[in-house]
């Protein structure tokens, strides 16, 4: 969910400092050690952690608190940004050839995902108008090869397959094969290997020697723990590594194994897989990704659906009833009637700022039918003023709705903390002469 | 070489580096802040996590002025990981998260009882990824045991189903069962793994062990895993992958510790000889630092 756990303890921590224009040395020292857990649980590596920590403390100590944010976001913010230039700059593409045909390596360990990742990427450039081919060099793994053929049969990717055991000897047939082709884009998947394994990594270098590849991409598993850096290390100390492909990414993994490989390598990351789909591959967004590792979700693409699906005109006219304080139930409904087209909208509350400090403040899609039933069983009156809403008034409510008393007392107690939310937006906003609502508008 | 030798050359390839760091703490009696301080990093780097790691040096604290902190940790991993397996249940169903290792284990295993002069019988349920049946039918042809391996596209529950009925299932001491990998957040294919569990249970009621299968370099989000695939499945045991390379697979414990689910085996490489019983101590001693000078006791 979003702004969950670390915004909320960042929130407490940070919370009484609202009246303050800047952060503490005290203040900032708690928040690093939030920052730090989370990080570590996101399975960012120990001693990257710790540098990124120390260099960030210094970002954020006298770091104004904007108007517009909390402390705690405004951290989280600064949090972000960081992790974001670390992640590296803009999405990038696969590297050019120079001249002739463009050769791709795919190396990992085993299991990492480099078969599907080759045709994947070899399905992308033929949509952009290449001519990809796919070669198996992976004679280790049993029916290895007959996977990358099935799986490139399936997807509409030629696959070639030279005779042998040895896979110095595929590489050469294979790309001999491609200089006489038509086909512009070599994709040579390989086997699995530990770094550590000498003869296996000094077959790669061989390989790498004979072929020159354009570019070896190294396909790593989104899931993996502290190791990620010995691995990317082992890898690119060789030269066998330019550039990195996250893979997995569509588990519920935090990913911090993709700042670990920066880190240690400087290499970009350039694709995440997403599905086991041969469509199922996406270019990098470090920003995103680093709301992930954050625990934050992917902020940007909801406020890029907030953005889209929010209606502005209703919106300005929330803002006018806030202002004036006459927020009521029935507003309260139709906010969460535009929550709902939104998708989740756990996570659309979470992007209110200052949620986290409500704590449970948390609908799912059937509460929010569930709230529509309560608020429609209610007279005029009720809506307009829930004060009066007294216990016969909420039995006949429940009743009336088909759901029970509890239900009907969540919603009141949600209004009321939505309420006070609101309220306190009211009162800083009109300090500051402005209104920020939550989304933009 | 045997289990001790194998899983410390393992695990030994990060560990001599962190030992060297460690003897000059742990050897010299430095300032127990400092001892404490490299313990916590030292499991982190492990990926047992923080919280666990925090949990268990707090479980350290008290035996630690007695014994000192080093064999305090070990005395309580030891605690976490020593587990009361039961007699062992005839069909073993392997499951896990992609490219884990389920395939190579099921070889791996099989290759293992036969050595024990058991009857071995192999159901191949993974009907989904490209060429499962025939890496699986090279795996059993190279270790001589018998497989049934389903048709691509097919529907693993009836494989299973077909597979536990045959005569080669009757007769066998054991049966493993591959089916293809799956990531937990998947709902679909967690209920396709119900499914055929399930369908197990009813062809031979009690006699199923679910094992999940672990890739011992995967980070915190095992945790979500074994709790996801809990929900769908009761796994039985775990089985720790990929144990040869530079991963501790310290997130073990962290599933030791949160759900007490025990570990069955480790992998060690992709040989038919690469797969070891679990042995707790023989884990930990991999996993810690070792130093000459420390006063441990037994
Ligand atoms: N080094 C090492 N490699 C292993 C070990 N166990 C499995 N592997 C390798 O990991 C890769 C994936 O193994 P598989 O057995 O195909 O994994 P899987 O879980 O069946 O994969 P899917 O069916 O695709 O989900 C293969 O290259 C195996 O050889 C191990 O203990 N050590
Ligand atoms: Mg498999």
């Amino acid at each position: 969910m979003l702004l969950s756990g670390l915004s909320q303890r960042l929130q407490e921590i940070l919370g009484k400092l609202r009246g303050r224009g800047r952060l503490s040395q005290a203040d900032v020292q708690a928040a690093m050690r939030e920052i730090k857990l989370a990080l570590l649980e996101a399975d960012v590596n120990y001693k990257v952690v710790k540098d990124f920590v120390a260099g960030l403390q210094e970002k954020c100590l006298g770091a104004e608190i904007l108007t517009s944010l909390t402390p705690g976001q405004q951290v989280i913010k600064i949090v972000r940004d960081e992790l974001t230039a670390l992640l590296g700059g803009a999405a990038s593409a696969l590297a050019e050839a120079d001249r002739g045909g463009a050769v791709y390596m795919l190396v990992g360990l085993q299991g990492a995902g480099k078969t599907t990742t080759a045709v994947k990427l070899a399905k992308r450039l033929q949509a952009k108008g290449k001519k990809p081919l796919v070669v198996s060099l992976d004679t280790h793994r049993p029916a290895a090869r007959e996977q990358l053929a099935i799986v490139a049969e399936a997807a509409g990717i030629a696959c070639h397959r030279p005779q042998g055991e040895e896979p110095l000897a595929l590489a050469r047939q294979a790309v001999d094969f491609f200089a006489q082709s038509d086909y512009d884009v070599l994709f040579l998947d390989t086997a699995g290997r530990m770094h550590l394994d000498d003869a296996l990594m000094e077959e790669l270098e061989a390989v790498k020697a004979l072929v020159k590849p354009t570019e070896i991409l190294l396909v790593l598993d989104a899931m993996t723990g502290q190791d990620a850096v010995n691995v990317a290390e082992g890898f690119s100390r060789r030269g066998l590594a330019d550039s990195i492909v996250l893979t997995k990414l569509d588990s519920d993994t935090r990913g911090g194994a993709a700042l670990s490989v920066r880190a240690v390598t400087g290499k970009p990351i350039k694709f995440v897989g997403v599905g086991e789909k041969s469509a199922q591959l996406e270019v990098f967004h470090p920003e995103r990704m680093a709301s992930q590792i954050l625990g934050m979700g992917d902020v940007l693409t909801l406020i890029e659906k907030a953005e889209a699906a929010f209606d502005r005109e209703q919106a300005m006219k929330l803002q006018e009833k806030l202002r004036k304080r006459q927020f009521t139930l029935e507003d309260f409904r139709s906010q969460l009637q535009q929550f709902q087209r939104l998708g989740s909208v756990e996570e659309i509350i979470g992007m209110l700022p200052g949620a986290a400090r409500l704590g449970k403040l948390q609908f799912d899609e059937k509460e929010i039918s569930r709230f529509d039933a309560i608020i429609s069983s209610m007279t005029p009156a009720e809506r307009q003023n829930p004060d009066i809403i007294n216990g016969s008034r909420r039995r006949r409510i429940a009743r009336g709705s088909g759901t029970s008393i509890q239900h009907v007392n969540k919603l009141l107690k949600q209004f009321e903390l939505m309420q006070k939310l609101f309220k306190q937006f009211d009162a800083k906003m009109a300090r500051k002469g402005r209104f920020n609502f939550p989304f933009k508008i | 070489m045997n289990l001790i030798e194998k899983l410390s050359k393992g695990l030994s390839k990060t560990r001599e580096r962190m030992a060297a760091t460690f003897a000059t703490v742990f050897g010299g009696g430095a300032e127990a802040a400092r001892e404490l301080e490299l313990m916590e990093e030292y499991l982190l780097l492990a990926d047992v996590g923080p919280v666990a790691t925090a949990k268990i040096l707090a479980a350290a604290a008290e035996n630690r002025r007695t014994v000192g902190l080093l064999p305090a940790v070990r005395n309580e991993l030891l605690r976490l990981l020593s587990f009361n397996v039961r007699d062992d249940k005839k069909v073993k169903i392997f499951a896990g998260v992609n490219g884990t290792g389920k395939t190579t284990t099921v070889g791996k295993l099989a290759h293992f009882f036969r050595q024990q002069g058991k009857n071995v019988f192999v159901i191949g349920a993974d009907t989904f990824r490209a060429a499962a049946d025939q890496q699986l039918e090279e795996w059993c042809r190279r270790t001589n045991t018998p497989v049934f391996a389903g048709k691509p596209g097919s529907d693993p529950a009836s494989v299973v189903f077909d597979g536990l009925h045959s005569n080669l299932a009757r007769t066998a001491d054991y049966v493993l069962c591959d089916t293809a990998g799956r990531l937990h957040v998947n709902k679909n294919l967690m209920q396709e793994l119900a499914k055929l569990v399930r369908v197990a249970g009813k062809a031979c009621p009690d006699q199923i062990d679910v094992f999940l299968t672990l890739d011992a370099g995967t980070g915190q989000n095992a945790l979500a895993q074994v709790d996801m695939f809990s929900q769908w499945v009761q796994p039985t045991g775990l089985v720790l992958t990929k144990l040869d390379g530079t991963a501790k697979g310290g997130i073990a414990v962290a599933l030791a510790q949160k759900f007490s689910i025990p570990i069955r085996y480790v992998g060690l490489g992709e040989g038919p000889d690469d797969l070891v019983p679990f042995s707790p101590e023989a884990y930990v001693d991999a996993l810690l630092p070792q130093v000459k000078n420390d006063n441990r006791r037994h």
